[in-house]
């Protein structure tokens, strides 16, 4: 039996940045672009990996993470200085997800391919994985899971990704959804059963292939 | 706790996401039951390759153009007027609104003078004065003795009195067009002359002479009445008192 190991981020990792954050807001609240710019600096690996795990593919996760800055911008004087800053971004990329989704109808659509679109060289592989059937092993890993998150419903997908890859809280992630503990934890229970059988089915056909 | 309930509380044991004393629950029957065992094995491998569901390496040039398009957005909107800015626009001077204001005004003239003579023509008859030379033969409102003598729609019309309307018809023989003109009006008689003269009541004395020959150069009196039928009008014609005395007939218009 292989041993699993689990590994739990601190659920407090958001707040980590605000501090140094709280000036610069309060400048670019009041109009100063290059103020702005820096909490883009700062924030924009996050929004455009939470945007690539939701839409699933360069272009949008490009696109999307645009209008989520430009929605900060345009909102930042409603932003309350005892708010999380994070968790209020959270809320935009994931509604701006949800939008996108919309209009472009790609629920069904989401699955990447990993070698048309980005290319398995965009993806880091460690060093000391030279390996090529290691290598080889976690690109279908990934493609696999992007198939599996594809499947899922808006709502799923964003709890799941929000809990389980960003490692945040279950009540902080009901407060970015806007909706309840209770709600969270089903929609995240749910997602994870789907994930799992997902899985199994198609390695169960693979397997089933060789 | 049986193997059903704890498949179903299985995904959030896995992810610590289940309360205190149930996730104790779940503990001790998984420790027990080997297929409850595999399936949290199961989970956790899944979990595990969501850890592999990362991003692709975005390059900084990647962020640096997604930064420039923001703010190269936000810089147009600046520039964009605002709202209130737009309408203020509206209502700067332009020579194109002087020139709509004009053509307003005139059309409204126009309108106010369509109007107001529409309603004077739909209320009521209006008098019309004319003291003119009469340059006709005798009318055949004009009798030998009695002047002109319109007829009444339903009554056998009396010599000295204006009840109704009639079509005036000029001819040259006034004497022989009487009867004839009296056929004609009881023909086609319109309505009583209450109906034709809403305003009836009020009167008119005109001073009517013997029948005029064409020769006739004395000044006429000639009072036309438009009724509320565009078709019917009536005229009366006075002319002034000859010297030989003859009697004036009066005529009341009703």
């Amino acid at each position: 039996m292989a041993l699993a190991v689990e590994i739990q981020l601190p659920g407090n990792a958001l707040t980590r940045d605000q501090t140094s954050l709280t000036p610069l807001i309060e400048r670019a609240a009041a109009g100063d672009t290059a103020a702005f710019e820096q909490i883009m600096i700062h924030s924009q690996q996050r929004v455009m990996a939470m945007t690539w795990r939701m839409l699933g593919n360069d272009a949008d996760a490009r696109d999307a993470s645009q209008e989520v800055f430009l929605r900060v911008y345009k909102h930042l004087a409603r932003f309350r200085q005892d708010q999380d800053f994070f968790a209020w971004l959270y809320t935009i990329t994931v509604n701006v997800c949800r939008d996108m989704s919309k209009k472009r109808k790609q629920h069904g659509d989401r699955f990447i391919s990993l070698t048309a679109d980005s290319g398995a060289e965009a993806f880091a592989v460690p060093a000391d994985q030279d390996d090529a059937d290691e290598v080889l092993e976690q690109t279908q890993q990934r493609e696999l899971i992007a198939m599996a998150m594809a499947t899922l419903p808006h709502k799923e997908r964003a709890s799941l990704i929000l809990r389980d890859v960003e490692g945040i809280s279950t009540d902080e992630v009901a407060r970015i959804m806007q909706s309840s503990s209770t709600t969270v934890r089903s929609q995240i229970s749910s997602a994870r059963k789907k994930i799992k059988i997902y899985c199994e089915l198609y390695l169960k056909r693979k397997e089933r292939a060789r | 706790m049986n193997c059903q309930q704890v498949q179903e509380l299985l995904p959030l044991y896995v992810g610590r996401d289940l309360e205190q004393t149930q996730a104790q629950l779940v503990a001790a029957h998984v420790e027990s039951c080997s297929d409850c065992d595999g399936s949290l094995h199961e989970y956790r491998e899944t979990r595990q390759l969501l850890h592999q569901f990362t991003p692709p390496q975005f390059s900084e040039g990647d962020y640096a153009g997604v930064r420039q398009r923001v703010l190269r957005e936000i810089a147009r909107e600046s520039t964009a007027p605002t709202l209130r800015q737009s309408f203020a626009s509206l209502f700067r001077p332009r020579l194109s609104w002087a020139a709509a204001t004009a053509l307003l005004l005139v059309v409204s003239v126009f309108a106010y003078y369509f109007i107001a003579n529409r309603r004077d023509a739909q209320n009521g008859p209006r008098l019309v004065q004319h003291d003119s030379e009469l340059d006709r033969p005798a009318s055949p409102q004009e009798q030998p003795n009695h002047g002109p003598t319109p007829v009444s729609s339903r009554d056998e019309p009396k010599p000295s009195t204006v009840r109704g309307v009639h079509r005036s018809q000029r001819t040259k023989n006034s004497a022989a067009a009487v009867e004839p003109t009296r056929v004609a009006a009881n023909k086609s008689l319109p309505a009583p002359v209450n109906d034709v003269f809403p305003g009836a009541g009020q009167s008119l004395e005109l001073n009517v002479g013997p029948a005029l020959d064409s020769s006739a150069a004395e000044k006429t009196l000639r009072m036309e009445m438009q009724t509320k039928d565009p078709n019917i009008r009536i005229i009366w014609f006075a002319h002034s008192p000859n010297k030989s005395g003859s009697p004036n007939k009066s005529l009341k218009g009703i």
